[in-house]
């Protein structure tokens, strides 16, 4: 389960970097922030979990979607 | 250029591999974390604090020095997003107006607002007892608020909160956890010890409520900053 956990987390980064749509690579950054989240919970560290579903998941993929707006949507390189 | 940095990063992450293999084994009592005072805290929580879960003890009332200190560093961030973002001269901030308004989205996220804040209220105040405390349920309230400014637009969802109050929250929280310490100190202990506080409990009941007063303080600093970060960035300081 855990293993299972690292997997999707490492792929939903690999991907991310190798996006083109950078509001689909914020995106994937959210799902990565709360894969590491549920691996948090699996270990035990639930408190720490909490903080990373919702700072992580939540309000970091809003700031990064908000700064998307003053700059263009797709990556260059 | 993009070859050179997966290549950084493939060798940065075989370093933190090997690191990672020594570690110590996940769980495991002899590993140097569980040798000095953690032991302490896991039997002290009850006796100390009367409070089960020992994180928010060791949080809010252990090490509560360095949770004032991170509350403060949360603070500056939202300070230093103030200064950075809010240049309302430049003239290019895009012109934010009324979404197109979808039926769906807004009444859903009318529904969501006061389900995910009542639940930021409990996080809050069943840090005691339950996973979480002020810094989680103070950023699910402000998930609150990024969510209304996201789905309704920045205008409609300044009744729910305005601007202007962002960062003088953020300032309250600070202001009530210090206050809380500060009172401590008044009444004859060291600042932040929470047993001196003059309410007339035993002495591990007003650690007990301490702990509460400290997570309202940062939950109200969390909240403020959060929002006054999202606003700088969305509107670069304009008022609605």
């Amino acid at each position: 389960m855990i293993a299972l956990l690292f997997v999707v987390a490492i792929v939903a980064a690999v991907v991310a970097l190798q996006m083109t749509d950078l509001l689909a690579a914020a995106a994937l950054l959210s799902v990565f922030s709360f894969v590491v989240a549920l691996l948090y919970g699996a270990l035990g560290a639930v408190d720490v979990g909490f903080n990373e579903a919702v700072l992580g998941a939540g309000v970091t993929g809003v700031l990064l979607v908000v700064a998307l707006f003053h700059t263009r949507r797709r990556s260059v390189d | 250029m993009k070859a050179l940095a997966l290549l950084v990063l493939g060798a940065l992450g075989l370093v933190l591999l090997a690191a990672g293999a020594g570690l110590p084994l996940y769980g495991d009592p002899t590993a140097p974390a569980s040798q000095h005072v953690s032991d302490d805290y896991v039997r002290g929580s009850m006796v100390d604090a009367h409070t089960p879960n020992v994180v928010t003890t060791m949080i809010a009332d252990y090490r509560g020095f360095d949770t004032l200190g991170e509350t403060m560093v949360v603070f500056s961030a939202g300070l230093a997003c103030m200064l950075l973002l809010r240049m309302p001269e430049r003239g290019r901030i895009p012109t934010l107006g009324r979404p197109k308004g979808n039926v769906i989205t807004d009444i859903v996220t009318r529904a969501m607002i006061p389900v995910i804040q009542l639940f930021a209220l409990y996080v809050v105040f069943h840090g005691h007892y339950s996973p979480g405390g002020g810094f989680q349920g103070g950023a699910l309230i402000a998930t609150t608020v990024l969510l209304a400014r996201m789905v309704l637009g920045f205008e409609r969802s300044q009744a729910l909160f305005p601007t202007a109050l962002g960062t003088p929250l953020g300032l309250a929280g600070v202001a009530i956890y210090a206050g809380v310490g500060f009172v401590a100190l008044l009444f004859g202990g060291n600042a932040l010890d929470y047993s001196y506080l003059p309410l007339g409990l035993p002495k591990d009941m007003l650690r007990n409520w301490g702990i509460l007063f400290v997570e309202i303080g940062v939950a109200f600093g969390v909240m403020g900053t959060l929002v006054s970060i999202f606003d700088d960035l969305l509107t670069g300081g304009r008022r609605a």
